[in-house]
This record gives C-alpha cells, sequence and structure tokens, in this order.
C-alpha cells in the first residue's frame, strides 16, 4: 500500500510537471496525491464500500487543495489537477473498452457504468469539497 | 488598431485591452470562469476603472467599462498550462497591492503568458514517467514500466507534434489515442504479462483530467454554462480517446493477436 501511494504521488509529480507547474506547488501537489491515494486504497478494503473510496479520495484531493492554495495564495486548481489524475477510471474504461472488442456485451456496459459511476463519485467528491470546505476556510481566514 | 484612438490620448481602452488579454491568456491556460472573472474584476479595481462588467464564456469574453468602451476576445486554442494561470494570478494580486504603469503591466503579462515553460523534450520525459507510475497503479508488474514509458512519452510527442499543425483537437485525441496503444500491443506480443496496464498508462496522458476538475467547479460556482460545455468537450474527448485506442486493439484482436 505505501508502495501505491509513492507511486500515486510520483503520478501527481509527473502530470503536475506535464501541465507546467514547478517548484514547491509541485512537491505540495505528490503530497495530497500520496495521501488521498494512501486513504482511497485503505477505504476501498472495506468490504462493500463501493465507490467510497473514489469519493472519500476526491473530497481529500479537493480539501487539502484548498487549504494548500488559501496558504500559499495560488489558484486550487495547481494542486487538484495533478492529483485527481490517478483518480480517473481509466482502467474501468479500458476493460470496458476490451469487453466490448471481445462481444462480451454485458461485461462491457457494467464496466462501463462503473466508470461513469466512479467519475460521478469524484465530481462530487471534488465539488463538496469547493462547495464547502473552501466558504470554511475563507470565513475562519477572514476572522 | 483604431488610428484615432491612440494609446496616449485616451488610456482607458488600453487597460481594458490589457486585462482583456490577462482574462484571454487566463482561460486559454484552462483556468475556472470565476477565477477568470476575478482577476479581471481585481485588475480593472486596480486601475480605478469603476463600473467594469465583465462576462466570460469557455470560447470568449466579454469587457465593459461603464458606457466607454467593450472589449470583446474569442478564445480559440485552448491547453492546460498551470504556470500561466500561477503567474497571472501572482500578476494581479501583486498589481491590486502596488499599482504600476499600464505598459509596465503590459510587458509583466507577457511574461507571465511565457511563464516557466519546459522544453518540449522534457516534456517527452515527464509524460512518460506519468504513463509508468499509472501502469504501475493499475495493477502492472514491474516489466511493464519500459513499455508503458515508452507509451506515454509517444503520446505526448504526437499530441504535441499534431498541436503544432493546428489539426482540430478531436482527431488530434484520436491519432494520439492510436499511437499511444501501439506500445503495449508490441508487449503483448512478446508475451509480456498486463499488456492493458500499458495500454491505460499511455492513454491516462491523454484524458482531460483539467476539463472534468474545472467543470465540477464552474458548475458549483453556478457558471452553468461553462460547467455544460467544459462537460461535452470532456466527453467529445473520452470518445475520440475511446474510439482512437479501439481501433488498433480491434485489429490486433480480430488478426488473433495475444492479450490477456
Amino acid at each position: 500500500m505505501m508502495v501505491s501511494a509513492l507511486l500515486s504521488g510520483v503520478t501527481a509529480v509527473a502530470f503536475g510537471l506535464l501541465y507546467q507547474v514547478s517548484g514547491w506547488t509541485l512537491v505540495i501537489g505528490g503530497l495530497i496525491g500520496s495521501s488521498s491515494w494512501g486513504l482511497a486504497l485503505l477505504l476501498s478494503r472495506i468490504p462493500g464500500s463501493g465507490f467510497l473510496g473514489d469519493f472519500v479520495g476526491a473530497l481529500v484531493v479537493g480539501g487539502l487543495s484548498e487549504i494548500a492554495a488559501y496558504f500559499r495564495q495560488q489558484p486550487a486548481l495547481v494542486f487538484v489537477v495533478p492529483a485527481i489524475i490517478a483518480f480517473v477510471p481509466g482502467d474501468l474504461v479500458y476493460q470496458s473498452m476490451v469487453s466490448f472488442l471481445k462481444d462480451h456485451f454485458l461485461q462491457g456496459l457494467q464496466s462501463g457504468l462503473s466508470a461513469l459511476l466512479a467519475a460521478g463519485a469524484i465530481s462530487i467528491g471534488l465539488a463538496l469539497a469547493t462547495a464547502v470546505i473552501r466558504p470554511l476556510i475563507r470565513r475562519s481566514g477572514a476572522k | 488598431m483604431n488610428p484615432n484612438r491612440s494609446e496616449g490620448q485616451n488610456p482607458i481602452p488600453k487597460v481594458l485591452k490589457v486585462i482583456a488579454d490577462a482574462g484571454m491568456a487566463l482561460l486559454a491556460s484552462g483556468a475556472e470562469v470565476a477565477r477568470v472573472e476575478d482577476t479581471m474584476q481585481r485588475l480593472a479595481k486596480a486601475y480605478a476603472l469603476d463600473a467594469v462588467e465583465v462576462i466570460v464564456l469557455p470560447t470568449a469574453l466579454f469587457v465593459n467599462a461603464g458606457t466607454q468602451t467593450t472589449v470583446i476576445r474569442r478564445i480559440r486554442g485552448r491547453s492546460v498550462n498551470l504556470a500561466v494561470v500561477t503567474a497571472i494570478n501572482q500578476l494581479s494580486r501583486d498589481v491590486s497591492r502596488h499599482p504600476i504603469p499600464v505598459d509596465d503591466l503590459e510587458r509583466r503579462l507577457e511574461e507571465a503568458r511565457n511563464a516557466a515553460r519546459y522544453r518540449p523534450s522534457a516534456n517527452l520525459l515527464f509524460a512518460g514517467v506519468g504513463a509508468a507510475a499509472i501502469s504501475q497503479l493499475m495493477g502492472g508488474s514491474p516489466i511493464n514500466l519500459i513499455p508503458a514509458f515508452i507509451s506515454g512519452a509517444l503520446t505526448q510527442f504526437v499530441r504535441q507534434a499534431l498541436r503544432q499543425t493546428g489539426v482540430a483537437g478531436g482527431v488530434a485525441d484520436l491519432v494520439s489515442a492510436i499511437v499511444a496503444v501501439l506500445p503495449a500491443l508490441a508487449a503483448a506480443h512478446m508475451g509480456e504479462p498486463h499488456p492493458g496496464a500499458i495500454l491505460v498508462g499511455g492513454i491516462m496522458v491523454l484524458t482531460p483530467g483539467l476539463l472534468i476538475t474545472t467543470a465540477v467547479r464552474d458548475g458549483i460556482q453556478g457558471d452553468l454554462l461553462s460547467a455544460a460545455a467544459r462537460i461535452l468537450e470532456a466527453l467529445l474527448s473520452a470518445g475520440a480517446i475511446a474510439a482512437g485506442a479501439s481501433l488498433p486493439l480491434y485489429l490486433y484482436l480480430a488478426l488473433g493477436g495475444r492479450w490477456v
């Protein structure tokens, strides 16, 4: 699991570089990617948790990014985008694609729908972080 | 542009133009609508333009200062460059604290637009490392690292080359995805396990991760038009990528290729 979290951090840093992020921002983005992925992996071990891992992972990415953005006075986007890449359900989309190509229609449909639901869970996690955590930080900062 | 309106006589249009350029650079680099509007308003305030109204759409923006002038910008090319977003954000903060002459602002905006870009060859390396890491996250074994690296770097190379030729975004995605699959096919043919992990690694380089993120953030802020447009763009891009990746894989499978 540690290895996996580390890999997620490497992914975040590599994609951050690809999107022209530099310096400390990159390091923070990597840490956010690592910690959120580790937590998501832990949650996905709970039986019957479904997309809970994806949802909480995205929520953590969004929340930590808003906090980092506040303290570093930078757009939250700079932290969110590299860290969220690992959560994109590319694996499920791929499985769905291969199933369709192999004429396993139902399997393809299942993976495809799972991918869509996973994307939904991630979107809701990000949206919640922006809608709830952001105002909380901004308000407590203003006082 | 207009000879009757020289820059010295009427400074307000020039400020507006620079503000519009800042907004355009932000939007073209992938910033959310709320950030673009915020930044433009902040700049306008710094230059004592009071009744400024800003409208930002994903493909165009409008700035109006009172009854005087309206500046319109059309946004065509869009890419992801978070360095530009950061630099212009910083610039707008600096300027609202310590105002600088408009000419200086224009110069610093030009610098911000070309902010901290890595060389194209370095980008290939980043894409390769990213793809390799993703392949391991998706259940690949260490033997998949090298083909995944090649796949990521190759995909990025093709995408950069296509971007320079000005091919439409969807077509570029499709062609890049076709190329992204080739190393995975070669690896599968040579008997490597988990070719799927390689394939996903290569394709992740193309994923519209930024579009999804900004779409969600736009939607939550109430910029519905932009959110809808960006979701549509992400879906079209994902469709093009899936179609592009399916084509060589389909041919390979139809020819009886080995795929575990």
